[in-house]
């Protein structure tokens, strides 16, 4: 039998990319990231798809984390995406 | 269902620590950061994964809900919940037992006899308590097996202790009847009522009598001849006559309770008695309430009530009725069963300064009649007394 994956369509449906970064005031939410390169209190670098994402700020500290997800709250001062 | 935990991980490196919790595939719902601690909120599951594969940390759960909680609390106050459980039982059982007999008689002999026949339906210390159908027959048997000894017996529990209250059977001795005795007077009086069980009376109603004339004579007589003789045996009631002599003062001291209640707690041990807070009342009158008692240890509840002490003057008719107050009550303190004041009057009044002086006339209605032994003086006592009728 055939799985219909309603779940991944509804996923798909709703998140139409394949990865996004929210800013909020003191937060960041970044969804669907590869790999946490670097995390410090003034420093974090992700791996998105093929680009390093840097995220500089103050009194960076994770509150919520899944494999794929973080959400960072902190002062964010900056947030640079580089090719690898 | 995922049951979701506080995790500590020991480890001063906080970013680092995330970054592999990160690789081996964690979720974190929440993270805290302490000086050498890291604290995440998540899932059993995961605790495990962190324990498998960080082996080099230091992780246990901090924190836990549900059953998980119970679980772990219980593993924690194993010891103390084991050691209330056995208290209660042990108390529930003490609860049951009995501690100590008070077998309520004055006589050793009958202290002893109770204590063998207790012994023998099995009431005794360091047993369980019997139910009160039990305790009625056993009531029944004892007082079957001493019908000679025993008149009246009572068994209940106050507490741990097991209260026997028992009477003693009189028992009237034959021999006291062979004994030779008269009932003289102990006080000059006037005779009121006579009631006579054995012997011969010599005096009558409204006689006068002088401290020890016979009344009731031991000796049987016919035709002025001693046939037999007895014990003398009856109740004599005359008027007796007491003058009183009573000095008031006019200042009379009193105590006055302010509004003021202090409450405090005390306990016995040994029937030695200690407060548990100071009192801080100078002058209190302290009324206790137990709230529990074992054996020689008692918890009580005091409450005192703070007064203070005054002084009044009081008026010539104040003080006069406080003096005859006090002679009345310093009579009656004499007085018996069936015995009463009849009358009372003021002889003489004299007022100072400062008291009064009182002389107060009391009649009274008192048993005179005493036991004297010996038979004497019929006769003469019995002539004396018909003359004085005439």
């Amino acid at each position: 039998m055939k799985n219909l994956h309603f779940k991944s369509y509804m996923e798909n449906f709703l998140y139409d990319l394949n990865n996004f970064i929210t800013i909020y005031d003191d937060t960041l939410h970044v969804f669907n990231f590869n790999k946490l390169n670097k995390l410090s209190d003034t420093e974090i670098i992700l791996k998105i798809g093929f680009k390093l994402v840097l995220i500089e700020g103050k009194n960076l500290r994770v509150s919520k984390m899944t494999k794929q997800e973080l959400l960072i709250n902190g002062d964010i001062f900056k947030v640079e995406f580089k090719n690898e | 269902m995922n049951k979701i935990v506080w995790v500590k991980i020991k480890n001063k490196r906080y970013y680092n620590t995330l970054i592999k919790l990160n690789e081996i595939g964690i979720t974190l719902y929440e993270t805290k950061k302490d000086k050498d601690y890291l604290l995440i909120k998540t899932s059993l599951k995961d605790y495990q994964r962190i324990k498998k594969y960080l082996v080099s940390y230091e992780v246990e759960i901090y924190d836990s809900s549900g059953f998980l909680k119970i679980k772990e609390l219980f593993k924690k106050y194993l010891v103390f919940i084991l050691s209330s459980i056995l208290s209660i039982v042990i108390l529930m059982l003490a609860n049951l037992m009995v501690f100590k007999i008070d077998i309520k008689s004055n006589k050793e002999s009958i202290r002893e006899l109770l204590k063998e026949e207790l012994k023998k339906y099995g009431l005794k210390v360091g047993t369980l308590k019997h139910n009160h159908k039990d305790i009625e027959v056993i009531v029944q048997n004892i007082l079957e097996d001493n019908k000679d000894t025993l008149e009246w017996l009572e068994i209940k529990y106050d507490g741990l202790i097991m209260v026997v209250n028992v009477t003693e059977k009189t028992i009237f001795n034959n021999e006291d009847e062979k004994d030779e005795c008269d009932i003289v007077s102990k006080k000059d009086a006037k005779i009121l009522s006579m009631n006579l069980y054995r012997g011969v009376a010599l005096k009558e109603v409204n006689d006068y009598v002088l401290k020890g004339e016979t009344l009731i004579s031991g000796a049987i007589t016919h035709n002025e001849e001693v046939k037999n003789t007895t014990c003398a045996s009856g109740e004599v009631y005359g008027e007796v006559w007491y003058k009183a002599k009573i000095e008031v003062p006019f200042l009379e001291n009193y105590i006055e309770y302010t509004n003021k209640n202090r409450y405090n707690l005390s306990i016995n041990i040994n029937d030695k008695e200690y407060a548990i807070f100071k009192s801080r009342l100078e002058h209190k009158k302290i009324s206790k309430t137990v709230l529990y008692k074992l054996n020689d240890f008692q918890i009580n509840f005091l409450k005192e009530k703070e007064y203070k002490e005054s002084t009044r003057v009081l008026t010539q008719n104040e003080a006069m009725n406080k003096g005859i107050n006090l002679a009345i009550e310093k009579v009656n303190l004499r007085l018996g069963k069936n015995e009463e004041i009849i009358t009372k009057k003021v002889l003489k009044k004299e007022v100072n300064d400062s008291t009064i002086y009182l002389e107060i006339f009391i009649v009274t209605k008192e048993n005179i009649g005493v036991v004297k032994e010996g038979i004497g003086g019929l006769n003469n006592d019995a002539n004396t007394s018909r003359k004085n009728n005439e």
